[in-house]
């Protein structure tokens, strides 16, 4: 069940998209990372990826300039975001603007120190991407097998500071296997689980993901097995209940919702989400995209300034061209097609990606509308 | 009366919305949607002001008769008051 806190953001969520107001940002903060993990299209070690960072400075004013334009949620991400020395300065100015603050990181680099500091200026949520449920397992995806105890540390440490944490796992063949004991550490601390389970193949580095990735079949038998052990894991630990969402203050704001018109030219938009309607994403050298999946089209609000950078976005993603074979496709409901995936599988916008089309079938034929349902609960 | 810090009044997408930042947004947990007259009340009393200064902010700007905008305001205080929103 949604929580009234999620119907506010969902409400603004409409209200943005349809004002062209860009409510969620992401900020990519490095492309560097201490894991390498096949699977990962932003993972860089060299020291050339340092040099083409934003500057603090830069990403204070771009958050600045977001906010005064209407920002409200704001994700940082990398790379791995604690590798930046400069990490504490960005985020201590930022935090202070008035922001829904969403950290994504590994952990591995939170020290008890770390902990106590975000303990004092905590972000809305800390998302935290677990790997395996072993240093094993570990070493198989990320490359690094210490950082699996650490990782654990960190979490415990975290919370025992009050921040609110979320965890979430990026399933690929190396890991399919722990997702019941990764989905149980989680429900043990009453956490909720997130799970990212389809993969682009494309933006650079990602060239192992046609390697990594389940197979549309493999996917489908890993879902079906992952909506039994969060039915088992919600009866043993959460009583069948679900778990607690943010505060639950603005009852009235579902009837609000239905009162919010639909955005007719959101009919006519390529995109199922909110990517160039009021999402947007800056890369770790400063380019303004839709979205982390896409590259395209790219504005550069560092010379352009934020605003133009924005409006640019919204009337560039007004031009991709929609799918029309996916549009009258009678999948379609079954279907994770956007444009991103569309041209990461297949090159093009409106060019049906196989992957996709089989899963659809497959997903169609193996699960009902409640485990559907379900499912896009907990994948990212 | 106050209304404590690092609670952020923004307008955002055409609604007024509580943030919290710092220390507050484990203690708040969320956000707060505030209509026009909410809003005006709270940035007086982001600015220390007492009841009858609510009230008479309130009448010069909205069509509204002293009775009803006493209550209004009673109202408002008595749920920031509830949620330990006041200083």
């Amino acid at each position: 069940m949604e929580t009234a806190y999620e119907l506010l953001i969902e409400k603004l969520s409409r209200q943005a998209s349809i004002k062209k107001i860009p409510l969620n940002g992401a900020f990519e903060l490095t492309a560097r990372c201490n894991f390498d993990c096949k699977m990962c299209y932003i993972h860089k070690k060299n020291d050339c990826a340092k040099v083409d960072e934003l500057t603090t400075d830069q990403w204070i004013r771009l958050a600045s300039e977001a906010r005064d334009a209407g920002m409200l949620s704001l994700i940082m991400t990398g790379g791995e975001i604690f590798l930046r020395k400069d990490f504490r300065e960005i985020y201590e100015s930022i935090a202070k603007m008035g922001f829904n603050i969403t950290l994504y990181s590994n952990a591995s680099l939170i020290d008890s120190k770390t902990a106590k500091w975000l303990g004092r200026i905590p972000p809305t949520t800390l998302e935290i991407t677990l790997y395996g449920a072993s240093a094993e397992t570990y070493e198989k995806v990320s490359g690094n097998a210490e950082a699996y105890e650490k990782v654990v540390n960190a979490i415990d440490m975290l919370l025992a500071e009050g921040i609110n944490i979320e965890l979430k796992t990026t399933v690929i063949s190396e890991n399919m296997d722990d997702y019941d004991a990764m989905a149980e550490f989680s429900y043990k601390r009453g956490l909720r689980f997130g799970l990212v389970d389809y993969l682009y193949p494309a933006r650079s580095a990602s060239h192992a993901v046609n390697v990594c990735r389940l197979t549309p079949e493999k996917l489908v038998e890993f879902r079906k097995k992952m909506v039994e052990t969060n039915k088992r894991l919600t009866g043993i630990y959460l009583d069948g209940k679900q778990l607690p969402g943010p505060s639950d203050r603005m009852d009235k704001l579902a009837q609000e919702l239905n009162s919010i018109k639909p955005d007719r030219e959101r009919i006519k938009s390529a995109f199922g989400c909110n990517a160039g309607s009021s999402d947007f994403w800056v890369t770790w050298d400063g380019r303004m995209v839709p979205c982390g999946a896409m590259e395209e089209p790219v504005l550069h609000p560092l010379e352009t300034g934020f605003v133009n950078a924005w409006s640019e976005l919204t009337k560039g993603c007004s031009r991709i061209p929609i799918c029309k074979e996916c549009r009258k496709c009678d999948l379609i409901d079954y279907c994770m097609v956007c444009p991103a995936k569309l041209k990461s599988e297949t090159g093009r916008y409106n060019k049906p990606g196989k992957y996709l089309c089989e899963l659809a079938r497959l997903s169609r034929e193996n699960f009902s509308e409640v485990d559907r349902k379900n499912i896009d609960k907990d994948i990212g | 009366m106050k209304v404590k810090d690092n609670l952020i009044l923004r307008e955002i997408a055409g609604s007024w919305i509580i943030v919290p930042v710092a220390e507050m947004v484990v203690e708040f947990n969320g956000l707060m949607n505030l209509n026009e007259s909410g809003a005006f009340l709270w940035k007086k009393l982001s600015e220390g002001a007492e009841m009858d200064e609510l009230l008479s902010g309130l009448l010069s700007e909205y069509d509204v008769d002293e009775e009803t905008a006493k209550a209004d305001i009673q109202e408002f205080v008595a749920q920031l008051r509830e949620k330990g929103l006041l200083q």
